[in-house]
């Protein structure tokens, strides 16, 4: 296939791209959130600033909300804005607006909240600890565990921590609302990630108010990461309140520092793992965790996030018995939420640490011990859906190969006893369910159209937002390679809930996978029946433009029982295998990431370039999060601003070494997420390689790992 | 907010002159915009400095390499004069910030911020630099390990600027250096400790040395104690524990959210270490 262009780049390039802040409507007023200074506690009183022409400020509290102050999630128990308690430090209490920016800002800033402060759990290692912080539903997956395993089995229990993630996007969070009052008319516009889910957001807040609301995409959204799955919401909600309230349009666009402490994160997550292993054979024979994250203070979608960890944290191997049970705890934080990978990254990289630590015990190579346990086809998952291919090993072995692994290792071997500085190289497998979990996909029942315009251009209309992954660019590919028609006769049009079917929000991995899929064959169905569509148009005349629309076919045979976790929870797994080179510093106990392999298995590549962007893109935030990446300290807080959160730079990324196996495939599978799920447990376990120190705790800050030095009394020197 | 651009730098000093408490001086502006954005510093009257061609250039003049205070990251390391004298200090400088910052950034910016973390100081504290001050009162000349008084204070008085920073011709000439920076990540990041060192090493003795380190005082400082027992003990009897002992004089490293202070200490005592021993295997 050749290289394509990505339909965006030109335009984004140059400048031309107009993200919501770049857009600003005559008479529009800017907004600013005045949120809790405290963590947690009842709000005695809001004064007012003196100093300012309170006239000109449009000011709205959660009284003021015609509809439900509830914001629609999985579980809606987030409040758009706080009613009488603070429930974590940055809670929206108000919203202001003013048609000057920075005096909006400076307004929200000296609004004095007062707050009788009660004490708040904010260390996720303290509530994580607190079985009584537990909230929402428990999950169990329990299969094979009713025999006791054997004695003479290697029995192995270790807990793994890891901590929050923020998103940094580049384009902090913004949303425009304006407000036809004849109409009844609410059309928001801005950086989101799911226009459905903002329009029902901006419907429950107004209630009758509204007779109807319709929400686009901005034209730029400047990335994502799951952080603008939820939190638009709020966002959305916010500013059609303010411009309701006002009668002009509202725009609320949130400083990076604001962004920072207000918004959700990647779940911190605490999981503990007991194993039994089989010594004379190397196989596993059960495994009993206990995965546990950090919910913050409201569930929201976290009882999905949860649902994706149980059903991941098992790993890619094959185990006769596991019971997982999985559970939510509550602390005193902003509600974490989504975040590419979606408490697969935590459960992957618990287990792949513990195979690795499970390897030591038994003297294995830790290839070898993978390549004993990992899954085949005759295989099962702990849920009895049935494994469908050898993918994962395939991955396993060709990675194996791509990094000489048998030959590099004892070269490192080697060059480590002759060195102060030590390298080591470690592995991980992954995969990743596409879509939805359990029956989610069906109940989305997605739905997607094709137009046939006059000019002989085909228009994909789907609510699948371009942020930077290139969706503009492979949803116009899928549809074009089914109708047959050359990417330069198809467009996507940005989504717009006004004008596009729903074909459900820009996450889990189902861009493609789901929506990508559907098009692709909606092509090839309108090929069939139109046969040559130039001919076709040509003779149509006055009955272009035609829409064409498909609706997402459930596959019969796949369901999964939400109440025992059994069944197909996924109906396609992509898959994966890394290996990470690392050099510890004998002298700052830095880990420098010298190279990374992958090899990875997500079915047909729509666009190949896109697809290897995802799958660095997707690595790098893992070698952050497994270097550097933290938010809260322990007795010092939680970071204010990006300036000492350590993000990976274009140097800190290493070079990458990526190849894709089985693109021959004809469907192609979910590829956003996965890249970030697997990496940091193999830096993790080169990191072992290197020093003989096992850290259990992401990050792997030098920091932690100088203080095991120091405790453990090995010096790398 | 009131901000003048002065003509020259004549006229600057007599704005400077005017002593208006609430004054900032403007360069590169990579410090000043973050405070004033983050609400650190709240000036009421901003003076445009970085046009100012007597601020600018580098130069041999006489014993010294005179650095203009509007001299940025990027300039130190593409220059040729400075390649020829002080090679090593231009690579010290080469990993600052990211490239546009570097290409913002003065030299005397980064010392009149006087931050704990002023990446250029350590390096030019061994180097023996001297400021060139200047007010309406006349120009003096201090040296820089005199410059800084306490946390971001600093030798200046209100109607002063530094104009130039003066590098001895010959700092690197003979000697051994040393640089090290730690921080979050590989570039654009704030150090958690950094080390610099010039040393000379005769008949198995340091007959010269000069260490300075960042981030692990108020601000950065020579290691006067770790100097003082280095240059009168033989390579030979320097040890972990010696060094250990006169560190502790030295610094008073702090747990903060960056890092701890006992990952400042040890790393630091780690990289004296490194620092002596590849002195003595390339002597
Ligand atoms: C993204 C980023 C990364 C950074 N990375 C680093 C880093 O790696 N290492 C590091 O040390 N710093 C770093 N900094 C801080 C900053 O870039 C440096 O301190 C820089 O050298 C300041 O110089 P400037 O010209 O920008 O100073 P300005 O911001 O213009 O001024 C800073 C202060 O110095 C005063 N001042 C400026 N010039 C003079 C003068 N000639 N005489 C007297 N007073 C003067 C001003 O009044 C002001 O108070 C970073 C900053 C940013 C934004």
């Amino acid at each position: 296939m050749p290289e394509l262009h990505r339909v965006d780049a030109r335009d984004k390039l140059l400048g031309r791209t107009r993200y919501i802040d770049d857009v600003n409507p005559p008479g529009v007023l800017h907004a600013a959130f005045v949120v809790s200074p405290a963590h947690r506690g009842r709000i005695r009183r809001v004064v007012l600033p003196p100093g300012f022409d309170q006239a000109a400020f449009t000011i709205v509290g959660s009284g003021d909300i015609p509809g439900v102050n509830l914001v629609p999630e999985p579980v809606s128990d987030e409040p758009f804005l706080a009613v009488d308690e603070a429930l974590w430090r940055g809670q929206p209490i108000l919203a202001v607006a003013h048609p000057d920016r920075d005096t909006a800002r400076a307004f929200a800033r000296a609004v004095q909240v007062v707050v009788d402060e009660e004490e708040a759990v904010t260390d996720p290692a303290i509530a994580l600890d607190d079985e009584s912080r537990v909230f929402g539903r428990e999950l169990l997956i329990d299969h094979g565990t009713h025999e006791p395993p054997e004695e003479r089995w290697l029995h192995l229990s270790r807990t793994y921590t890891t901590p929050h993630q923020e998103q940094a996007y580049l384009e902090p969070q913004g949303m425009l609302a304006e407000w036809d009052v004849d109409a009844r008319h609410m059309r928001v516009t801005g950086s989101m990630q799911c226009p459905f889910f903002v329009k029902e957001a901006v419907e429950v807040i107004l209630g009758d108010e509204v007779a109807e609301v319709s929400v686009c995409q901005a034209e730029g959204v400047g990335g994502a990461f799951g952080g603008k799955e939820d939190f638009p919401n709020v966002m959305a909600g916010t500013v059609a309140l303010l411009a309701w309230r006002s009668g002009q349009p509202v725009k609320l666009v949130l400083e990076r520092d604001d962004d920072l402490l207000i918004t959700p994160k990647r779940h911190p997550s605490r999981i503990t793992i007991e194993s039994w292993t089989d010594r004379t054979s190397g196989r596993l024979r059960r495994l009993d965790i206990d995965y546990r994250l950090d919910a913050g203070a409201c569930q929201t979608l976290s009882p999905v996030v949860l649902a994706r960890g149980v059903l991941h944290v098992a790993g890619g191997y094959s185990c006769p018995a596991v019971r997982v049970r999985g559970r939510l705890f509550h602390s005193d934080t902003p509600p974490n939420g989504a975040f590419r990978g979606f408490g697969a990254p935590q459960g992957l990289f618990a287990l792949e640490a513990h195979i690795d630590d499970i390897a030591a015990e038994l003297s294995l190579d830790p290839a070898t011990f993978r390549q004993r346990n990992v899954m085949h086809a005759a295989d099962s998952f702990p849920t009895t859906q049935p494994v469908a291919e050898d993918n994962l090993a395939d991955c396993l072995n060709e990675l194996l190969s791509q990094c000489s692994y048998d030959s590099l290792r004892a070269d490192i071997d080697t060059w480590n006893m002759a060195h102060r500085h030590k390298l080591g190289i470690g592995l991980s497998l992954g995969f990743h369910g596409g879509g939805y979990t359990g029956g989610g996909e069906t109940r989305l029942a997605s739905r997607v159209c094709i137009t046939l315009h006059p000019d002989g251009a085909a228009e994909v209309l789907a609510a699948n937002v371009e942020m930077g992954q290139g969706a503009s660019t492979t949803l116009a590919v899928c549809a074009a390679q089914g109708l047959g028609l050359p990417l330069s006769r198809v467009r996507t049009a940005v989504p717009d809930t006004a004008r596009v079917p729903n074909s459900g929000p820009t996450v889990a991995s189902r861009t493609i996978y789901i929506v990508g899929n559907m098009l692709r064959r909606l092509g090839a169905n309108i090929r069939e029946e139109l046969g040559d569509i130039d001919e076709w148009c040509e003779k149509a005349g006055d009955e272009l433009p035609r829409t064409f629309e498909a609706t997402y076919q459930p596959d019969p045979a796949a369901t999964f029982d939400e109440d025992t976790y059994r069944g197909a929870a996924y109906r396609h797994y992509s898959w994966a295998a890394c290996a990470a080179m690392v050099q510890v510093d004998a002298d700052t106990s830095e880990v420098r990431i010298e190279k990374m392999w992958s090899v990875v298995d997500a079915g047909a590549l729509v666009h190949p370039g896109i697809a290897m962007g995802q799958v660095y893109g997707g690595m790098t935030q893992a070698c952050g999060w497994s270097l550097g990446e933290w938010w809260h300290k322990p007795g010092h807080g939680r970071l204010g601003s990006l300036t000492d959160y350590a993000l990976p730079t274009a140097v800190d990324a290493p070079p990458f070494d990526v190849r894709f196996l089985h693109t021959d495939s004809d469907i192609s599978k979910g590829l956003g997420e996965l890249p970030m799920d697997y990496p940091a447990p193999a830096v993790r376990n080169a990191v072992l390689h290197a020093t003989g120190i096992a850290i259990d705790d992401l990050p792997l800050l030098p920091e932690r790992l100088a203080a095991r030095l120091r405790k453990d009394n090995t010096s790398v020197c | 907010m009131n901000t003048l651009i002065p003509d020259s730098l004549g006229q600057l000093l007599e704005l400077l002159a005017e002593n208006i408490p609430g004054t900032e001086l403007l360069a590169g502006g990579t410090d000043f915009n973050v405070q004033c954005r983050k609400g650190v510093l709240n000036p009421n009257r901003v003076l445009c400095i970085g046009h100012l061609d007597e601020l600018k250039g580098i130069r041999l003049d006489g014993e010294h390499l005179r650095l203009g205070a509007l001299t940025t990251f990027a300039e130190v390391v593409a220059n040729e004069l400075l390649q020829g004298h002080v090679p090593d200090f231009c690579r010290a400088l080469a990993h600052f910030a990211s490239p546009p910052v570097r290409n913002l950034a003065t030299l005397g910016g980064n010392i009149a911020n006087a931050s704990p973390t002023a990446d250029s100081v350590p390096p030019l504290l061994v180097r023996l630099a001297s400021l060139e001050l200047r007010s309406v009162r006349g120009v003096r000349q201090l040296p820089l390990n005199e410059f800084f008084t306490g946390y971001k204070r600093t030798a200046m008085a209100q109607d002063e600027l530094i104009t130039a920073v003066l590098l001895p011709v010959n700092a690197e000439d003979g000697l051994h250096s040393y640089w090290r920076k730690v921080g979050t990540r590989r570039a654009l990041t704030i150090a958690k400790l950094s080390l610099a060192g010039m040393g000379r090493i005769e008949n198995g003795q340091l007959s010269e040395c000069r260490l300075a380190a960042g981030a692990l005082n108020e601000y950065p400082r020579r290691l006067t104690a770790v100097e003082q027992h280095a240059l009168t003990t033989p390579l030979a009897a320097i040890t972990r524990e010696s060094l250990n002992e006169a560190l502790r004089r030295d610094i008073t490293p702090i747990d903060d959210l960056r890092s701890d202070a006992d990952y400042r200490f040890e790393t630091c005592l780690n990289l004296l270490q490194t620092c002596l021993r590849d002195w003595s295997d390339h002597a």
